[in-house]
């Protein structure tokens, strides 16, 4: 007895310490919050994802603030980047621009004016415009002109500045003034400043440790800045504050499913079975099932993507399902209870439970989708664990007979189940299935598909409507679409971004497009400088007096001619080479751009600036050579709405297979009874997403292959266990119960992806559930023929 | 922006339109105002005079200015070479010798929203804006009036030292000094009514 009793202890210590190794596993264990991680490659060619990954990381490792006050902005942003800097948290934390002279952004170019020329400028000089003496008159007297390119001795016909004043600098709103960059908006009459701070990470914006530093730095720099001016507005972005914001949604979940399923399986195991044990021991074979799910995902993985470790809370559910068979048997036996011959009993059942999962999530695992592999070899990997401690634990510390009754519950319930049989005719049961179907119409016609990536992340409000602020108010783009334009050589690359742009410049000026940024801007090919010289040179008479001429009765000083022609002749040969941009100052916010050497030749990236329709992005590439749009975010899009579409079919294909096998064992009336419960379970999840307005995603599809999946289990149980109708239905509503605390718990998931999942799931099997007794109103006689 | 005539050229009529009484100056400032502010749409004839140590003699152009109250202005050199810029508070359109017409939204343009926003805080009277560049001083003596404008630290100023804009009953003249020691003055004369406005400026404006 005491033997017995200290046993008990040591099951329910070790089951707890088990539990706690796993929940401080899920916190130690390295998260990964980067979404490209689980994004599906996309690309037919390696060096697009490439880019794809070197331009996240560009906008990822560092966060933008706008620090915004009516009347006190830059004393508030001076607080806050003082704040920031104090926390150590950034790397660098940036306010004060160096003060520089804005000519001085030209620097890099000045010895090589003679190849540089605007679009607009060099389409003047080759349609004939050729007359030096007008180009000086319109330079001199041209009201609006920016003198960027220095004065008229250096610049006389003014090229240099008009190329200057075409480089994209011109997008962002940013003014510097006081040395800091500011954003001015509207606001009524008066106007709101807003000053720009930039935070450079220590490290990957997706690490844990950077994330909390980062948010705790953040949070102080708004205190300070709120001290220093009263109601200053933080605005912020950048890659750590939305993967903190997953982690931290995740982290929420985790404990909402893992508790909230724990708690719901230990009452409705206390209550069905009456007795602790059978709790303790169920709770142990979970946590063993979690453990090796967390170990084999970090064994092959490196790392747990918060996805999966949300989506794993609620394996918990499934785990248990396995012992709650074994617990099934173990009660039913009584005083009868013999270890081996109870497992024996319950193998072949489990066996073959396992067996169905192992094929759907290795199904699951043939998706190209990371994410969603990951997710199937964690279950997989779980269920392992749950069957193998069911089948080599369980029988070994489960001695002592059974002590409890299940009887008076078995028997309330299988006098509800034969009430109903007796009272719900075939005739009321179809009436039933009517009513659901007519009610679910309206929801249908509501329905529509959503195939957006960012599914796939919780993407908070506030941290959205920020980002688009910060945008608006800065003019700075934030693009997934660009082109890479790819070369045997630098030179081409640069030659086949010229062509590309020749293509955007009609949807610059049409207005489709707002611009571009591309290296080629900055440092046109050596082709491009050489024709632009010889422009240039076509404008220069030949004879040097007669060049002196034209400046002078344009009233220019004497000698300047001269001047001009030396510099001009001086420069031969020597054209702006991309190294020499490279290393400049004034390229840093566009060094990303250029992807250099990579294992097929050179490579860039040109990123359209505004929001042009796809259409007309993609048509400019078409028939340049090596140019292609990479637009990751609409190809995973597009990859998911195929694989929507393919589960619908899917489903539709498993609905007739389903009814195939169910009417080779009990014809096909009254096979399509049995499924009759599952096809309304789905048909009302997705009126309920129609009637809640919730878009049908890939993963809602996901959810309903297993509302049809366990529905029809459902069914099947009653039926078959009519004779027993009173035990059967409790384990049937225990299973939907499980199913429900675990995978449904994730309807309340801050991931619209699993959330979409559990919210399908949830209505689709609770009707099943509800509605399984309909299937024996339908076939009376358990449909053996 | 070392060839800031135009933000002379504009400044100066919109100043006299629109500048509301604040600074310390407030009072020659209020005066000033009152007076331009009869005038609120003007026709004028110009004459551009730019001198630099690279010019052997100055280079002089003129044509003629529409200011039409918060429309914008349009500005219409004729010799020695024709060209128009018309200035509104969302768009530049600029007009080449040849009729070629190029048009800039000021969201997509920072230089030109820039003096999109000087533009319409002088046509809404805000001098907040405008000493966010300048240091203003006005100065008023019987009928004859002037304002310095002097860029504060920042980009601006590495291009303006000075600029100065004066008149009597309507603006006379705007003198602007630049930091590279190139200057220019513009005179204005044959002030007259706007209206009506000619089909071409009715576009230009966007005017009804």
């Amino acid at each position: 007895m005491s033997a017995i009793r200290s046993g008990r202890w040591w099951l329910a210590g070790t089951a707890i310490a088990l539990a706690c190794v796993v929940a401080a596993l899920a916190r130690i264990t390295p998260i990964e919050t980067d979404l490209l991680a689980l994004l599906p490659p996309t690309e037919r060619n390696p060096v697009a994802e490439r880019a794809v990954r070197a331009m996240a990381d560009a906008a990822g490792n560092r966060a933008v603030f706008l620090v915004g006050h009516a009347t006190q902005a830059r004393a508030a942003a001076a607080a806050f980047a003082a704040a920031l800097e104090e926390s150590r948290a950034f790397s660098r934390v940036q306010l004060e621009v160096p003060p520089s002279d804005p000519r001085a952004l030209g620097q890099v170019h000045r010895e090589f004016r003679f190849g540089l020329l605007s679009d607009r400028d060099r389409d003047l000089l080759s349609g004939g415009e050729l007359d030096a003496t007008q180009w000086l008159l319109r330079r001199l007297n041209e009201p609006l002109r920016l003198g960027l390119g220095g004065g008229i001795a250096q610049d006389p016909f003014g090229f240099f500045g008009n190329f200057l004043a075409a480089l994209p600098y011109r997008h962002v709103k940013l003014e510097l003034e006081d040395g800091m960059l500011i954003a001015r908006e509207a606001d009524g009459n008066a106007h709101r400043e807003y000053v720009l701070v930039l935070g450079d990470l220590p490290g990957s914006a997706y690490d844990d440790a950077i994330q909390r530093a980062v948010v705790a730095a953040v949070a102080q720099g708004e205190q300070a800045a709120g001290r220093a001016a009263a109601g200053a507005e933080i605005l912020r972005t950048g890659a750590v504050f939305f993967a903190e914001a997953g982690r931290a949604s995740a982290e929420r979940d985790v404990d909402l499913i893992g508790i909230g399923s724990i708690v719901g399986i230990v009452i409705l195991m206390v209550l069905v079975f009456r007795s602790l044990r059978p709790m303790f021991l169920g709770l142990l074979t979970v946590a063993i099932a979690l453990a090796v799910a967390v170990s084999a995902t970090l064994l092959t993985q490196g790392k747990l993507h918060v996805l999966t470790l949300v989506f794993g809370a609620s394996l918990i559910g499934e785990a248990i399902d396995y012992s709650i068979q074994y617990f099934g048997a173990y009660a039913a036996a009584g005083r009868q209870w013999e270890p081996r011959r109870g497992l024996a009993a319950v193998r072949p059942g489990l066996t073959l439970a396992l067996a169905t999962s192992v094929l759907g999530y290795g199904a699951l695992m043939l998706l190209p989708f990371p994410a969603v592999r990951e997710i199937a070899l964690f279950a997989l990997a779980g269920l392992a664990g749950a069957y193998l401690a069911v089948i080599l634990l369980l029988p070994r510390v489960l001695n002592a007979p059974y002590r409890g009754d299940l009887s008076p519950l078995a028997s309330r319930m299988g006098r509800f189940l034969d009430g109903w049989r007796a009272r719900v005719g075939p005739r009321q049961a179809l009436a039933v299935a009517l009513g659901v179907v007519v009610l679910c119409v309206p929801g249908w016609l509501e329905l529509r598909p959503d195939d957006d990536v960012r599914a796939l992340s919780s993407r908070p409000e506030h941290l959205v409507q920020q980002e688009a602020r910060i945008r608006a108010l800065s003019g700075v783009e934030i693009s997934t679409r660009f082109f890479l334009v790819e070369g045997d050589s630098a030179e081409a690359v640069l030659r086949a971004e010229e062509a590309l742009a020749a293509r955007l410049a009609p949807l610059v000026a049409k207005g489709e497009l707002r611009g571009f940024q591309a290296v080629s801007s900055f440092v046109p090919s050596a082709a491009r400088q050489e024709e632009n010289r010889s422009l240039i040179r076509r404008l220069l008479p030949q004879d040097p007096e007669q060049l002196e001429a034209a400046f002078q009765s344009a009233g220019l000083r004497k000698g300047i001619g001269a001047e001009l022609g030396t510099s001009y002749r001086d420069s031969q040969g020597r054209l702006l080479g991309l190294e020499r941009w490279l290393e400049a100052a004034a390229a840093t916010p566009f060094r990303h751009l250029w992807m250099g050497r990579t294992e097929a030749g050179f490579a860039s990236v040109v990123v359209p600036l505004g929001t042009p329709s796809a259409a007309a992005l993609a048509g400019a590439a078409i028939g340049l050579e090596r140019v292609v749009l990479v637009d990751k975010a609409g190809s995973v899009s597009r990859l998911f709405a195929q694989y929507r579409e393919a589960f619908a079919w899917g489903l539709a294909v498993a609905l007739v297979v389903v009814l195939g096998v169910l009417s080779v064992r009990y014809g096909v009336r009254r096979g399509g009874a049995v499924l009759l419960p599952s096809v309304l379970g789905l048909g009302g999840a997705l009126a309920l997403a129609g009637y809640r307005d919730v878009p049908v995603t890939l993963f809602g599809m996901m959810g309903l292959m297993l509302v049809l999946g366990v529905g029809v289990n459902y069914a099947i149980f009653l039926v078959e266990g009519r004779l027993r109708i009173g035990p059967t239905g409790i384990a049937v509503l225990l299973c939907a119960a499980t199913t429900m605390l675990s995978f449904g718990l994730l309807a309340f998931s801050g991931t619209p992806a699993l959330a979409g999942f559990g919210a399908m799931l949830l209505p689709g099997v609770a009707l099943a559930v509800l509605l399984a007794p309909l299937a024996f109103s339908l076939a009376p006689d358990g449909g053996r023929r | 922006m070392a060839r800031l005539s135009l933000r002379g050229l504009v400044l100066a009529p919109l100043l006299l339109a629109a500048l509301p009484a604040t600074a310390a100056d407030g009072e020659a400032l209020a005066r000033i105002r009152a007076r331009l502010d009869a005038n609120p749409q003007l026709r004028a004839d110009f004459v551009q005079t730019r001198r630099s140590p690279d010019l052997e003699r100055p280079s002089v152009s003129r044509g003629r200015m529409l200011v039409w109250g918060r429309e914008g202005v349009v500005w219409e050199t004729h010799q020695p070479v024709k060209g128009t810029v018309a200035l509104r508070p969302d768009t530049t359109i600029v007009i080449d010798a040849r009729g070629g017409r190029t048009a800039r939204k000021a969201q997509d343009d920072a230089v030109a929203a820039r003096i999109g926003r000087v533009l319409r805080a002088l046509l809404q009277g805000d001098t907040e804006t405008l000493e966010r560049w300048f240091r203003v001083a006005a100065q008023s003596e019987g009928a004859r009036w002037s304002i310095t404008l002097t860029p504060h630290r920042g980009p601006l100023a590495s291009f303006i030292e000075s600029m100065q804009v004066g008149g009597g009953e309507y603006l006379e003249a705007v003198d602007i000094r630049e930091a590279g020691g190139e200057s220019t003055r513009i005179e204005f004369g044959n002030h007259r009514a706007a209206a009506p406005l000619s089909e071409s400026e009715r576009s230009l404006l966007g005017a009804p």
